[in-house]
């Protein structure tokens, strides 16, 4: 067996990634204790908003910083749309994760230089990074400006819309943590991606 | 109150072996629904015609200037008017007591031209003097009001003379509250009044030697003071909130006023018993049935306001831990 070393992410990108795993975990955090506004048990509200609205415009700068990277590099030609045969390539990779790899199946879309992400990784990212991060960096930014939002929306406050929009997308992003988080372990060694990440080369064994 | 509906379909009788039952009723119905409509109109119009007596005393009051023929010099001459003593008849005719002669409540001395100078020191009639004991207003329960009033802290720093008339403008007074259908109409003509002293040191010096507070910076501790400002009313929190009255008079300091955001930022939200007791207006304009429904259960902030919502992610949240749980959980066994 062989091990290939492949140079997966630069260094911008490792420090958006850290910077923004940073701030997406204060956000989160901060974001559910918010919920109960000054009865909160976990963090006092007046802190907790105040390291809301920080991290949440360091992790919008850090988001242009991403855009700006895939837009400019070559990185972004992992994140590109190839709807032809999308949905058949979902499913390999899902029928992988589900059952393939607990029969030691080789996994259907082995990584490469060409191919950074496995399909469902890819569109997971991409529609973590190309909709909910917009949507959530914008709503976040109404928030902090609230005199900007439409005042009313068919009778109903458009503060309010735009705040159980944010949150329910706040949500969703701590959801994909979750299973970014829980993903990243699966591998012959659990800690392997966690290392790249880390020192951006990532190990292939043939 | 002027221009309620009024009248019923009571003395419209049609021999009903000419026109069956089902006629008759829709015929009722129309009829009623062109009562509803003239009615409204007369209200929403606004502009029923002065009394005559209003107009007389307006021909000096509601301008700028008045002629006086004066008695020393038997010349006529052309002054300005006291500021304070003019009448803005276009806010007159929209006020609730816009029917009134003015003698109603002026002394009718008045009447006699130029007036007397002693007829400054009349001791004005009271609000209660009419509103009070009266069976027509019951509903408002203006002496449960005065209770109240009394209890607030601009009648224990000021006393008696701080009258209804302090914030309640006797000549133009709306009552917004019942009849207006924006929320955001509400609020500025509410807060309007209390800044008519807060914001005007001379009015505010009528009733008070203290120093008139800063509206800005004693609220300086309130996130997005301004947002706030222009959408609730001062008495959301300046007040103490009781099921029984549109609005309570009992105005509180600074020191008792409401200062914890969750009291309104919550599913129990304080303002659902205040500002928002007029939400039936929405539901009554028919426009509004959307939001009454969405908005029932919650108020900002946040996702956890709004019920469905919450249960929603719980089970999202609990569904993607049991999957990344039942997924470890083959991973060891399955090795």
């Amino acid at each position: 067996m062989t091990t290939e070393k492949l140079y997966f992410y630069p260094v911008w990108l490792r420090v958006w990634h850290g910077f923004n795993a940073l701030g997406i975990l204060v956000l989160i955090v901060t974001g559910i204790s918010m919920q109960w506004s000054i009865d909160s048990p976990l963090i006092n509200f007046s802190l907790a908003v105040k390291m809301h609205n920080i991290a949440g415009v360091v992790v919008s700068i850090g988001y242009l910083l991403f855009f700006a990277g895939n837009l400019f590099t070559v990185n972004g030609k992992f994140y590109r749309v190839k709807p032809k045969g999308l949905g058949k390539r979902l499913v390999r990779q899902a029928r992988y994760y589900l059952c393939g790899m607990f029969k030691n199946e080789e996994p259907p879309f082995p990584l490469s230089e060409k191919r950074k992400f496995n399909p469902l990784q890819k569109y997971s990212y991409i529609l973590v990074m190309y909709l909910l991060m917009p949507l959530v960096v914008i709503t976040g930014l109404a928030l902090l400006f609230p005199e900007l939002i439409i005042e009313e929306v068919y009778h109903l406050s458009g503060i309010f819309l735009t705040a159980v929009f944010h949150s329910a997308l706040g949500f969703l992003i701590s959801i994909f943590l979750i299973v970014h988080l829980y993903v990243a372990s699966i591998g012959k060694n659990p800690l392997k991606n966690y290392r790249s990440i880390v020192t951006g080369w990532h190990e292939i064994n043939h | 109150m002027a221009g309620s509906p009024a009248g019923t379909s009571s003395g419209f009788d049609t021999p009903s072996f000419l026109i069956s039952e089902k006629m008759l009723n829709l015929i009722r119905n129309v009829f009623a629904f062109v009562l509803l409509v003239v009615s409204l109109s007369v209200n929403s119009q606004e502009s029923r015609p002065l009394s005559e007596g209003a107009l007389h005393c307006l021909t000096c009051h509601g301008n700028q200037t008045y002629t006086l023929q004066n008695p020393w010099t038997g010349q006529e001459e052309k002054r300005l008017m006291n500021p304070y003593f003019i009448i803005d008849t276009t806010h007159y005719r929209t006020g609730v007591h816009r029917t009134f002669s003015c003698t109603d409540c002026h002394a009718t001395d008045y009447e006699t031209y130029p007036h007397a100078a002693e007829l400054k020191l009349e001791p004005l009639s009271t609000c209660l003097d009419c509103h009070g004991g009266d069976d027509t207003y019951a509903k408002y329960q203006f002496e449960r009001i005065d209770e109240e009033f009394q209890k607030s802290v601009h009648f224990v720093k000021s006393g008696e003379s701080f009258t209804c008339s302090k914030c309640h403008n006797q000549h133009y007074y709306k009552p917004t509250a019942r009849t207006s259908s924006t929320v955001s109409e509400i609020v500025s003509y509410n807060n309007a009044m209390c800044l008519s002293c807060h914001n005007n040191l001379a009015r505010f010096q009528l009733v008070s030697d203290q120093q008139n507070p800063v509206l800005a910076q004693v609220h300086a501790w309130l996130p997005n003071q301004e947002l706030h400002f222009r959408n609730v009313r001062c008495i959301e929190c300046h007040t103490q909130v009781t099921d029984t009255l549109m609005v309570s008079h009992n105005i509180l300091s600074k020191e008792h006023a409401v200062q914890k955001c969750v009291e309104c930022h919550s599913s129990n939200s304080m303002l659902k018993a205040s500002l928002y007791k007029y939400q039936n207006l929405q539901a009554r304009s028919g426009k509004g049935a959307l939001g009454a429904v969405l908005q029932n259960e919650s108020y900002l902030i946040g996702a956890n306001q709004v019920p469905a919502l919450k249960l929603l992610s719980i089970l999202i949240f609990v569904a993607a831990l049991a999957g990344v749980l039942l997924h470890s959980v083959f991973r060891f066994t399955k090795k």
